[in-house]
């Protein structure tokens, strides 16, 4: 019977002992020195004397964000990263909701951690790895866990400004890492090449392939992804074959015309999520590399990250939408539609979330987490928790699952109801755009389309548009950009853009 | 030629001495986005298409290095 993540790790410790497990260029650990880390880490947590409380993680380097990871779980606790990059304004307001019990650091960070709002201990991970192991306490904890105890927090922005922090499940990374090791058909030789910061949970799969399958990950340094040559000849050097990264990342290679020097010699299974991928950067992938597996997976953070996928089975023009696909294993869908009912056929609506993979809500608010996780209104006998999700979605011809846009992305306009998403997708499959993001201006009713590449009248743009979508969801304005706000996880910054409309006067 | 290079770095991160800096990549002046837009404007404004093979750490490292790439270009 498998509870807890690390029973992983005791697996892999012993059948690939001296394997690599993780690198992130400056340092390396096998999976018998993870494991020697992760209990020492644990038992030098024991102090505390708590359980189910969560501990900050608060290191820059990635293979010792791991070590801490696990060894605070083995502790009986779960663990949150904090973004090493954030500002103290938001670490604080993060800490204010999760009142941890310890914060584990270096040394050399301890000025900057003395500036946290709390008055938990801290703890230096160099003395914890020097702890001497207490097999007999760390066993009676890890009997004493159940998989619906949480593993890790994750703090999403909320739209009100005040964060949540979402609560994962064991039982959840388990199931997420089962379907994606059965469905990819995972094992021992994939080498993961990893793109996103650990505090985004884009990098679940990552850490606990690694875990389960005994993968080797390398965490790519920053540096190799400002120009596509050094990015594809780290991958060539360290022979990765497996990718999951957001679809930015991957459109930057296409634009900054990597391919036309050197190509990926060894992937073979590419995946993003994150954000939507164009079709039109997707098919040079594809082009450039023909062997590999395209998988758009999709999921919000309170599911264990991916929900729906699809497998890159047929072409698509550059101007089409790549679908969602369909539900993971041992997950079910709804869509639902305003009067909470199922969706009829061409309908949109907002999608809902069945299965294991729930979050235990928001830490620290139950308001938060009672207006997202609902009663399934379609059961009235028992209890059926779902998710929702704020997407938008519906079904194509051949019952696939297509992302529209987010809940409060669809707008009214002149009376119809639109998905600025779609008109996203029709504009950035022109040939000279490179990127574009569409806004609904309420104040004035109008769609304002922000775009990256070359320059055109807009004159020009709605003559190609009208050929490709009604009249009514033709953007009004047209602002070229030279370059877009993006967020810490490489999407773009919405938010920010916005208020770059108005500052100009909203032109 | 130099100057309007200047410019347009200024454009993309106006709060950071490019002048003065050596290596961008070392210092993070520019992110990859920045790169991006950085080859987009630098094509538009001298009206050149710059291969593939010259996008390189090498060539954009500083002012010197982008200033010498775009001569090479306009020259042929």
């Amino acid at each position: 019977m498998q509870k807890n993540i690390l029973e992983y790790l005791d697996k892999t410790a012993l059948e690939f002992c001296d394997k690599m497990a993780f690198n992130d260029g400056d340092i390396s650990v096998t999976f018998k020195e993870l494991k020697q880390n992760t209990e020492a880490i644990g038992s030098g947590l024991l102090q505390l004397g708590v359980m189910n409380q969560p501990i900050v993680v608060f290191l820059s380097n990635k293979c010792e964000c791991v070590n801490a990871f696990l060894g605070i779980v083995s502790s009986g606790n779960f663990y949150c990263q904090i973004d090493f990059t954030m500002p103290i304004e938001r670490i604080n307001s993060i800490l204010k909701i999760l009142m941890p019990a310890g914060i584990i650091t270096r040394r050399e960070y301890k000025q900057k951690v003395e500036l946290f709002q709390t008055q938990c201990d801290v703890f230096f991970i160099e003395e914890l790895e020097k702890t001497k192991i207490q097999d007999l306490q760390l066993e009676q904890i890890r009997y004493r866990m159940c998989d619906l105890d949480p593993v890790y927090v994750l703090f999403t922005s909320g739209s009100t400004g005040v964060p949540k922090g979402v609560v994962i499940t064991h039982r959840g990374v388990i199931d997420y890492t089962d379907w994606f090791g059965e469905t990819f058909l995972i094992d021992e030789t994939h080498i993961f090449g990893n793109q996103v910061p650990l505090h985004f949970d884009l990098s679940i799969q990552d850490i606990y392939c690694a875990l389960k399958y005994g993968c080797s990950v390398y965490f790519i340094p920053q540096r190799f992804f400002l120009f596509p040559q050094n990015l594809i000849g780290y991958l060539n050097e360290k022979r990765i074959n497996t990718i999951i990264w957001v679809p930015s990342v991957l459109c930057t290679v296409v634009n900054l015309k990597g391919f036309e020097v050197i190509t990926p010699k060894f992937l073979k299974k590419i995946l993003f999520a994150g954000e939507v991928m164009p079709n039109k950067q997707l098919n040079v992938w594809r082009r450039e590399v023909p062997d590999a597996l395209y998988v758009n997976l999709f999921g919000p953070t309170e599911i264990t990250n991916i929900c729906a996928y699809y497998i890159v089975d047929r072409e698509f023009n550059d101007d089409a939408p790549l679908p969602i696909g369909g539900p993971c294993n041992n997950i079910r869908l709804y869509v639902l539609n305003e009067n909470n009912e199922l969706v009829k056929e061409g309908e949109s609506g907002e999608l809902c979330v069945f299965g294991t993979c729930l979050a235990l809500g928001y830490f620290n608010n139950f308001q938060k987490t009672k207006e997202s996780f609902i009663q399934n209104p379609l059961n009235s006998f028992y209890e059926e928790r779902l998710y929702r999700t704020g997407d938008i979605v519906k079904y194509n011809d051949r019952g696939e699952l297509l992302y529209l846009c987010r809940k409060d992305f669809q707008i009214k306009h002149m009376g119809h109801r639109i998905e600025l998403g779609e008109i996203e997708v029709v504009f950035g499959g022109m040939t000279h755009i490179e990127n574009c993001a569409c806004l609904y201006d309420d104040k004035t009713s109008r769609i304002v389309m922000f775009y990256m590449g070359s320059e055109m009248e807009a004159k020009d743009l709605v003559v190609y548009l009208k050929k490709k979508i009604p009249e009514y969801m033709i953007p009004n304005v047209f602002i070229h950009c030279k370059d877009f706000p993006y967020n810490a996880n490489g999407k773009i910054d919405r938010k920010r853009l916005r208020e770059k409309f108005y500052e100009g006067g909203g032109r | 030629m130099y100057r309007e290079i200047v410019t347009i770095l200024k454009s993309i991160a106006p709060d950071s001495d490019f002048e003065n800096c050596k290596d961008f990549f070392e210092e993070k002046l520019i992110d990859s986005f920045g790169i991006m837009s950085l080859i987009t404007l630098l094509e538009e404004k001298f009206h050149i298409f710059i291969k593939g093979e010259d996008i390189s750490e090498h060539n954009f490292k500083n002012v010197e290095c982008i200033d010498k790439l775009v001569k090479k270009y306009l020259r042929s």
